[in-house]
Formats: structure tokens, C-alpha cells, sequence
């Protein structure tokens, strides 16, 4: 079926909708710093809770995925082999969602590049399931980077183009899938245990506790900065990088998830996950002050226009059908150009506006 | 405080500052270490945003390299990066230096840390610099495409060795050991190995834009004043103009320019080949050979020279602090500052925003004999086996932030910033040795202030 959408129409709706729920111009930002301390303290809380939430939800759903992983080598079939590359997804998802968290340990304990290094190295990977290399946990530990995580296991689950079916394994790939996974599930155990509060060496606490004297940040502003400048880089890097690079070159191969064409969720998650870290709400999680409740303290009008912004982004992506950037690089390219402009659009009021308003990195 | 060191403190302070000077200013641009280039972030990123008075060319320049910088290679043929091996180190830039900041050595052999190792025979080559071991060439790779042996896997174990200071108080160093296993040949046992951490990225293009005569100045080879500090420069091979310069870059400013610096990184530590260096580093070994061709472009190479050369020194923070304020008084009296220079003028550089900035790097550029305890008896051209040269200190209180560590000298050995001071020696060991005998106030204070900066 073709889908045939009067895009400029709709965009131009949604932008009045949008716009309409605005309550003030923004000609001129009132800056009001914070007044309170304990304000930005209850706001590095929330956050702390919900990064630790997240971190939870992807540690539950590696640990399914490697559940599935063993009952599809146990019992190959399409039945086991679907449930097992869902699983893999829904893996997936709390870690896109993770990006405005892009600091500390997962970054310095080696977690972010062990977990999700890209392009993988299709080269050696072949080359292993080739050879005769005894396969066990630490040849994987000292596997590369750009061997391991997320999109090496995207590979030989899904296949190089994304057809492969139950018959298709090999008793090595099952070998590998199945050592892979225990790795990934032993990244999101780290990161877990770095986000526990109360415990020694809790990252968890040393965010919380920012300004308190016992933090790695001197105050609370600055692990504020902390998560705002997280959040403008990943609102950098999906325009400037992972749409602007397929779409621009015409190519799948530079989609960040093209094996399992699951780039269109992996973008929707980084966008969802700025919006989790500004309103503070993850599911069942909800601070009880967020980002969004400082700036509209401090300046509503501010905050009113985020908000659109980030529904007229989301209103905007959720336009692109099907659900695939495989597909849509290609047959969607001035709809992820508009996109692409009001994410930047988005990232600009994040990273000057709210900065501004909050009295941040100044 | 003893009245001679009172006095000398006070003359110090109450000097009017040449370009270059040992004394640590008290102006009010204190806090601007690399003059009006300074960033003022004070987060985990703190060391990768670009000169605040990059022009918007530049800038773009520098968004180029960023990408080029944190790029993964991957075995070649690939269409997206191809190029890694057949030895490496690592499979990117950022792999090494995280948030563009320094490494912390990883103890397990195999891991895929910052930490490697240079290897070279007795003797020099023909251009004065490190004789490469054959088999080994002048760094060990510990890690290959598949189907190639990497060079070695090399453990790290630590010794600890206590003492105490004047006051009683006791610390303890550890004392690293290396050990090859492993090895893909035999390796010869007139070997010499020195490890080497990734540090940090900012300020480069800065210290690449200081004068040699502005450098030179402070060098006193044969310590002619008699203060026990001398101060040497390293002359090392400039391939580009085929001809000797002064030494900059590298923990024993082996490097003359960061082009050069970041080319020979590439080809060592990815065995990505670019046309400075041609050859896979597995060259003269009876692995894989094959000559792939440049694997970095030179656009690529430029990119990623452009992103180091404009990367920011971050603020000094506290600096009217009392008590930051006292350490940087006993960083004076200890002679710390003799040879970690707190203040320099730039001079001209392409990338015009680096010139004529007055920066505290807290470094000469020199090479200075730093004792037994480092020694990793392994000349570098003119850097002998004692020596290495004077490492910046600006930014280095943030390392925790930036990092997740306080790990510091040339192999990462030292936990924190008194057991760096510690482990100083040859020229240093008066300083040392005044450190020894502080009080813990004052010893918290130099702490302190070197945490500011």
C-alpha cells in the first residue's frame, strides 16, 4: 500500500497547534538564577533516580535477551528466533534512551564503547566464525570493541541484510551469539552497579550529591551542566550525524542499526530520552523537580516553547512512515531534512535558551 | 614559613612578570589558562570544547576533526573506516583518550586500555631517534585483526613501597612491573620498553604556537645558575621539512609538531597508514605486510590536527581561595614552578586565534632528569633514560571529573597528586624533599592548589 501524506499540511498544523499552547513570546529570555540550592539538589535526585531506573530497565532486558538467546540455540526455529531478535530490541531501547546520561561511568569504565562501538568489524567477525578459535568468555573479553555490543550481535542475529532466518546458524555463530550476550549483560551489570546509591564508589551519589563537598562535582549547577550538555550532544549527534550521514550518502551502511533496521526506534529513543531527563518522568519514575519545573519557575515562556519543540519533533518523526530508516533515507528525504531542522531547533533552545535561563555554564 | 623563603616569596610575587616567568602571577586573568581561548566548562567535557575565539571557519574545521577523532576503523576492506591493524593498540582516538582526557592503565593483559609501550634495540637510527627492534619496530602492539598475532600481551603488577613524611605521617607508592607473555617471537633481552598513558588533548595547538626561543630561554642545560635544575631540549626528526627541530609533544617531546604527532599515533597506535607514515607497522615482521595504502586521508589527518590544536585549556577554578592561594605559595617556595612554567606568551601560529596568547600551561617543554623512580632507561634522541619532559598541569584538577580518576605520571602509577609529587626525583628531589618536610596544612594547600589549575 502507498501512503500518501499532504506533509506540508500536516506540518504546518501541528506547528499552529503547537505553537498555539505557547504562552509568551521569547524575544527576550529573562535569565533568573537558581534561588535555591535544595532546588537544584531535588533535580539531581529525580535524575539520579530515573538514570538508575533506566539502567535497571536495560539490565532486565539484556538479562531477557539472554534468556531468549539460550532458548533459541536450545531450540532453533522462527518462533525462537523472532522472540529472540524482539528481545534484542527491546534491549535496545533503555539504551538509546540512556543518552542524556553519556557521562561518568559509562564512558570511563569503557561501558558505552564495549557496549555499542560502531561500525562493527564485519571483517573480523567473519574471520572468527571461519577459524578454529576456541570461543569462550575470555577471548571475548579481549575481543575489540568494534567486535562486541549491541551491533555485533545485531549481526548475526539479523543477518548483513537483515533476512536471516533460523536455519541460517551456524554452531559457531550460536557459540558467539550466545558469549555476546553474556558480555552485554555484563556491561549493564557494571553500569547498574555504578548507579546503586549508598555503596562504595557509587556514581549514583556522586551525582546526587553534587556541591555537597563530598562530589566529584563542585556544585549542583555543574552536574546539572552535566546532563544538559549530554542532552545537546545527542541532540547534535542524531541530526548532524546519524540522519545527516545515510541520508546525505544515500547509504544504509553509515544507519546506525541497519541490520535489523531498527535506526527509526534507536532515533525516537535518543529524542524520548532528552525529553525523560527534561521532565523528569520515566515511566513510573517521576522527580519530584525536573529540569522542565526549574526553567518554568524561572522563566515559563522558556519552558512552554521546549515542550512544543519537542512534541513538534516527535509529531514530526512519527510522521515518517513506515517505521523504518532503512527505507526512509531514501523515500522520506524532506521529511528528515524538517526534522533534522527542528531537532536543531530543539538543541538551540536546549543549549542556549535553558542553559541561559538556569544560569548554567556561563 | 622561614624568613629567607618569606622574603624570596614575597620579591617573587612583587616582580613585574616577563613573557615567560617561574612565579605564579596574581593578576586577575589568573583563571584564563590559555588567555582568551579558555573554556570555562567544568563538567566531563570540560577538556573537548573548542577555543572560545575560534572563527567560525575553524570551527567547522574543528567539527570535521571531532568526527575524524572519534572514529572507529575496523578491519579493512570496509566501506565506512577500513584501515585498523593488522597490529593496533586501539580501534580509535577516543578509545585512548576518553573525553579527551588522559588514561588510566588497566592491569589485565589483553584490555583495551591507554597504556602502551614503546620497545626499541640499543643505539639510534639514522636520524638520531629510537632504534626499532626488529620484529617489534618502536611500539608494541598488544592487539591485531584476526588471524594475526598481536606483538605480546604485557601484565601490570604493583609493588608497594611505604614511607612517611616529616610530620610521621606515612603514604605509599606503587611501583609498576611489567611482564610479557605471550610474545609472537622471541623478545630480545637487550630490549628497551617504556610504558607510555594516553593524556589529555587541550592546549596543544597552544604550546605548538609557543616560540622555540621563548622555549629555549628557559632551558640551562648545564645549570649554569646552580639551582640543580637544568632544562633541556629535545631536537627530533620533522618529516615533513626533513630536518631536525625542537620536540614538543609526547611524554618525552619526541614529537615536533601535532600533525606529526597525530599521523604517528594513527599509523602506531591503529595501524592506520596516512602519507606521512605508508607503512602497516607490521612492516619487516613475517606477519601480514600487505601494504593497504593511505588509510587516512590527508584531509582526515588535517582534520584531526585542526580538532587537537583547538581544543581548550579549561579554567583554573578557585583562585582567590585562601587556601589555593597559600599552595601556590609553597608551589613556589618547593621550586615546583621552576620547571612546571606557570606562565608563557605565544607567538604566531596558522590558526591565528592561538597567537600571542599569554597561557599557564604550567610546563617548559623541557626535558628534565626525573630520577631512578621514573626512569625508563630509554632514550628518545636527546631525552636519555632519566629524563622526560616537564608535563602541563593545567587542567589537571579536573581529571577526576573528566576521567573518573586521579591517575598521573607517564604510566599512570601514581594514584593522586601527592603520590606524583612523590615519585619526583634527579632534578626535583630538593622539591621533593621540601614536600617531605611540610606540614599536612601546607602539603593540603599545594594539594589544593594544584587541584585549581
Amino acid at each position: 500500500m502507498k501512503i500518501t501524506i499532504n506533509y506540508t499540511k500536516v506540518f504546518a498544523a501541528i506547528l499552529l497547534i503547537s505553537m498555539g499552547a505557547c504562552k509568551s513570546e521569547f524575544d527576550n529570555i529573562t535569565i533568573k538564577r537558581f534561588a535555591l540550592d535544595e532546588d537544584q539538589s531535588q533535580v539531581l535526585q529525580g535524575l539520579a533516580d530515573i538514570e538508575k531506573a533506566i539502567i535497571t530497565d536495560w539490565s532486565t532486558f539484556t538479562d531477557s535477551l539472554k534468556n531468549s538467546t539460550k532458548r533459541f540455540i536450545a531450540s532453533p526455529s522462527a518462533n525462537t528466533l523472532a522472540d529472540v531478535q524482539t528481545k534484542w530490541k527491546q534491549a535496545r531501547d533503555p539504551w538509546e534512551s540512556n543518552e542524556s546520561f553519556g557521562f561518568g561511568p559509562v564512558g570511563n569504565d569503557g561501558i558505552d564503547g564495549n557496549t555499542d562501538d560502531w561500525p562493527m568489524d564485519i571483517n573480523s567477525i567473519n574471520s572468527i566464525l571461519a577459524s578454529n578459535q576456541t570461543l569462550n568468555a575470555q577471548f571475548v573479553s579481549q575481543m575489540a570493541t568494534n567486535t562486541r555490543g549491541f551491533h555485533a550481535i545485531e549481526y548475526l542475529l539479523f543477518g548483513r541484510n537483515g533476512a536471516k532466518t533460523f536455519g541460517d546458524f551456524s554452531t559457531r555463530e550460536y557459540q558467539l551469539i550466545n558469549l555476546l550476550v553474556a558480555d552485554l549483560k555484563s556491561q549493564s551489570d557494571l553500569l547498574k552497579t555504578r548507579w546503586i546509591p549508598n555503596v562504595a564508589n557509587s556514581f549514583y551519589d556522586d551525582f546526587k550529591n553534587g556541591g555537597q563537598g563530598n562530589s566529584s562535582y563542585p556544585t549542583a549547577a555543574t552536574a546539572l551542566a552535566e546532563v544538559l550538555g549530554a542532552m545537546t550532544d545527542i541532540m547534535t549527534e542524531l541530526p548532524d550525524a546519524k540522519i545527516e550521514d545515510p541520508l546525505t550518502k544515500q547509504s544504509i551502511d553509515y544507519l546506525e542499526s541497519r541490520f535489523s533496521d531498527y535506526s527509526y526506534h534507536d532515533f525516537r529513543n535518543n529524542i524520548t530520552g532528552v525529553l525523560v531527563a527534561y521532565s523528569g518522568k520515566y515511566g513510573n519514575v517521576v522527580a519530584d523537580k525536573s529540569i522542565s519545573n526549574l526553567v518554568a519557575e524561572a522563566n515559563p515562556a522558556v519552558n512552554d516553547k521546549v515542550l512544543t519543540q519537542f512534541k513538534l519533533c516527535l509529531a514530526l518523526y512519527d510522521l515518517i512512515q513506515p517505521a523504518s530508516m532503512n527505507q526512509g533515507i531514501f523515500t522520506r528525504q524532506n521529511q528528515l531534512r524538517d526534522l533534522q531542522d527542528e531537532l536543531r531547533k530543539l538543541n538551540q533552545l536546549l543549549s542556549v535558551d535553558v542553559t541561559s535561563v538556569l544560569g548554567i555554564g556561563e | 614559613m622561614r624568613p629567607i623563603v618569606f622574603i624570596l616569596a614575597v620579591l617573587l610575587f612583587s616582580c613585574s612578570e616577563p613573557e615567560t616567568t617561574s612565579t605564579v602571577s596574581n593578576d586577575a586573568d589568573e583563571a584564563y589558562a590559555g588567555g582568551t581561548t579558555t573554556s570555562f566548562d567544568q563538567t566531563s567535557k570540560a577538556f573537548t570544547f573548542p577555543i572560545a575565539n575560534i572563527s567560525a571557519a575553524n570551527l567547522e574545521a574543528h567539527n570535521a576533526g571531532d568526527a575524524a577523532f572519534e572514529a572507529t576503523f575496523v578491519s579493512p576492506p570496509a566501506l565506512i573506516n577500513g584501515g585498523l591493524g593488522p597490529l593496533f593498540n586501539n580501534v580509535s582516538c577516543v578509545s585512548c583518550h576518553n573525553n579527551d582526557g588522559r588514561a588510566k592503565p588497566l592491569t589485565n593483559a589483553g584490555a583495551f586500555g591507554g597504556l602502551l609501550f614503546r620497545i626499541s634495540s640499543p643505539g639510534v637510527d639514522a636520524r638520531g631517534g629510537p632504534a626499532a627492534m626488529p620484529g617489534f619496530g618502536t611500539q608494541i602492539q598488544t592487539h591485531s585483526i584476526f588471524g594475526v598475532e598481536p606483538e605480546m600481551e604485557i601484565q601490570i603488577s604493583y609493588t608497594e613501597i611505604s614511607g612517611k613524611f616529616a610530620d610521621g605521617t606515612d603514604y605509599s607508592l606503587q611501583q609498576p612491573t611489567y611482564s610479557i607473555t605471550n610474545p609472537y617471537m622471541p623478545v630480545p633481552v637487550n630490549a628497551m620498553i617504556s610504558p607510555r598513558i594516553a593524556n589529555s588533548n587541550f592546549g596543544l595547538g597552544l604550546l605548538e604556537a609557543v616560540s622555540e626561543k621563548t622555549i629555549l630561554n628557559l632551558a640551562d642545560e648545564n645549570d649554569t645558575n646552580g639551582d640543580g635544575i637544568s632544562g633541556k631540549a629535545n631536537y627530533v626528526y620533522d618529516f615533513a621539512s626533513d630536518k631536525m627541530m625542537l620536540g614538543r609533544f609526547g611524554w618525552k617531546a619526541s614529537q615536533p609538531t601535532l600533525i606529526q604527532q597525530s599521523a604517528a599515533a594513527a599509523n602506531n597506535d591503529m595501524g592506520v597508514t596516512s602519507s606521512y607514515f605508508p607503512n602497516e607497522t607490521s612492516l619487516g615482521q613475517a606477519q601480514d605486510v600487505t601494504a593497504h595504502g593511505p588509510e587516512m586521508s590527508d584531509e582526515e589527518l588535517r582534520g584531526i590536527t585542526v580538532y587537537l590544536q583547538t581544543l581548550a585549556p579549561p579554567a583554573r577554578r578557585n583562585v582567590s581561595d585562601a587556601t589555593v592561594m597559600k599552595g601556590k605559595t609553597m608551589f613556589v617556595q618547593a621550586q615546583c614552578a621552576t620547571c612546571h612554567t606557570p606562565k608563557m606568551q605565544t607567538g604566531s601560529h596558522t590558526i591565528a586565534e592561538l597567537s600571542n596568547q599569554t597561557i599557564r600551561p604550567f610546563t617548559d617543554l623541557l626535558l628534565h632528569d626525573m630520577g631512578d623512580g621514573l626512569a625508563d632507561n630509554r632514550p628518545d634522541y636527546l631525552a636519555d633514560g632519566r629524563e622526560w619532559r616537564t608535563a602541563p598541569l593545567w587542567g589537571i584538577g579536573l581529571t577526576k571529573i573528566v576521567n573518573g580518576h586521579t591517575n598521573f605520571l607517564h604510566d599512570g602509577r601514581a594514584r593522586n597528586l601527592t603520590e606524583a609529587i612523590l615519585w619526583h626525583g634527579g632534578e626535583a628531589e630538593n622539591s621533593k624533599q621540601l614536600f617531605l618536610k611540610m606540614g599536612a596544612a601546607d602539603r593540603n594547600s599545594l594539594i589544593k592548589f594544584i587541584e585549581s589549575l
